[in-house]
């Protein structure tokens, strides 16, 4: 838990000492994250996808800390990692005919289409992301904000009513999931 | 290196946008479509602390991430009930092979 106190304190307050050291891990974890999802488009076999999914949505969980947002990054690891990896392979070993190692998925047909959208997608971001004057704050949250605690109070008084819907939103999902899940559809 | 400010995490999180674009487009199998638009929801979550961090200096921006992250959760749960569907009903899960919403 240290270093990853470290790390939020480190990004919230970079002191002269510290501030050298935030560009070493922004640039590690953006390269673990941008690497392993560009790798996913071309690895043919979906296992590995999934855990080349988990490693890039590790590496965002350590982009969070860097932001301060510690409550966040752990969210991140249990809901993604924990949570919606398992049951992506789940997934996969249900929705397999031949034994899991051999599986390779079918050639793909839309490469250029695909590879094209992504770079006229990104150009258009890239470009409006640097034309705009963006606002900073010259009052961030500062190194000991209690984020947990903060991030408490607003679900329990802001977003009250966003928070109750999500709670509905939830269970309709997973009796729904339920129910198409079982053998035979909605109807059987 | 020079300092990482708002516009380091915005480029970031347009391009993991534009690679999980690539990857629903490229892709034919139904999982990885799915990883693919887990990839979109990050990105978009990373936008959204980002600016809660540098612009606002509250924690609204991380609420928000946090409702991202619970509507991701739901939608994996109710997708893979669909590709389970699929699968039985087709005997695959490409997608471009699913063009009936049934008999």
């Amino acid at each position: 838990m240290n270093i990853l106190n470290t790390l939020s304190i480190l990004a919230a307050a970079p002191s002269e000492a510290t501030a050298i050291w935030l560009p070493v891990f922004f640039w590690t974890f953006a390269l673990v994250s941008v690497l392993s999802s560009l790798a996913v488009l071309v690895v043919k076999d979906i296992v590995r996808c999934a855990f080349l999914i988990m490693s890039s949505l590790s590496g965002l969980a350590g982009l969070y800390l860097l932001l301060g947002a510690e409550f966040l990054a752990f969210t991140q690891i249990m809901v993604y990692v924990g949570g919606i990896l398992i049951l992506i392979l789940f997934g996969v070993m249900l929705t397999n005919r031949e034994p899991l190692l051999i599986k390779r998925m079918k050639a793909t047909g839309l490469v250029a289409p695909g590879v094209l959208a992504g770079l006229i997608l990104f150009t258009a971001i890239g470009y409006s992301v640097c034309t705009v004057d963006w606002k900073v704050t010259d009052q961030p949250l500062p190194a000991d904000a209690d984020t947990p605690a903060r991030i408490g109070n607003a679900l329990m008084s802001d977003f009250i009513l966003p928070f109750e819907m999500a709670s509905v939103l939830l269970l309709v999902a997973l009796v729904g999931a339920a129910m198409a899940a079982r053998r035979g559809g909605a109807e059987g | 290196m020079m300092t990482i400010g708002l516009t380091h995490y915005l480029l970031l999180g347009g391009l993991l946008f534009s690679i999980g674009m690539a990857i629903i487009i490229i892709k034919r199998n139904g999982v990885a479509v799915l990883m693919g638009l887990e990839l979109l929801l990050n990105a978009a979550a990373l936008n959204f602390i980002a600016f809660s961090h540098y612009t606002v200096g509250d924690v609204r921006g991380q609420v928000v991430a946090i409702f991202i992250i619970m509507l991701a959760a739901a939608e994996a749960a109710v997708a893979l009930a669909i590709v389970l569907n699929i699968f039985q009903h087709f005997k695959g899960i490409e997608v471009d092979e699913v063009s009936t919403l049934r008999d």
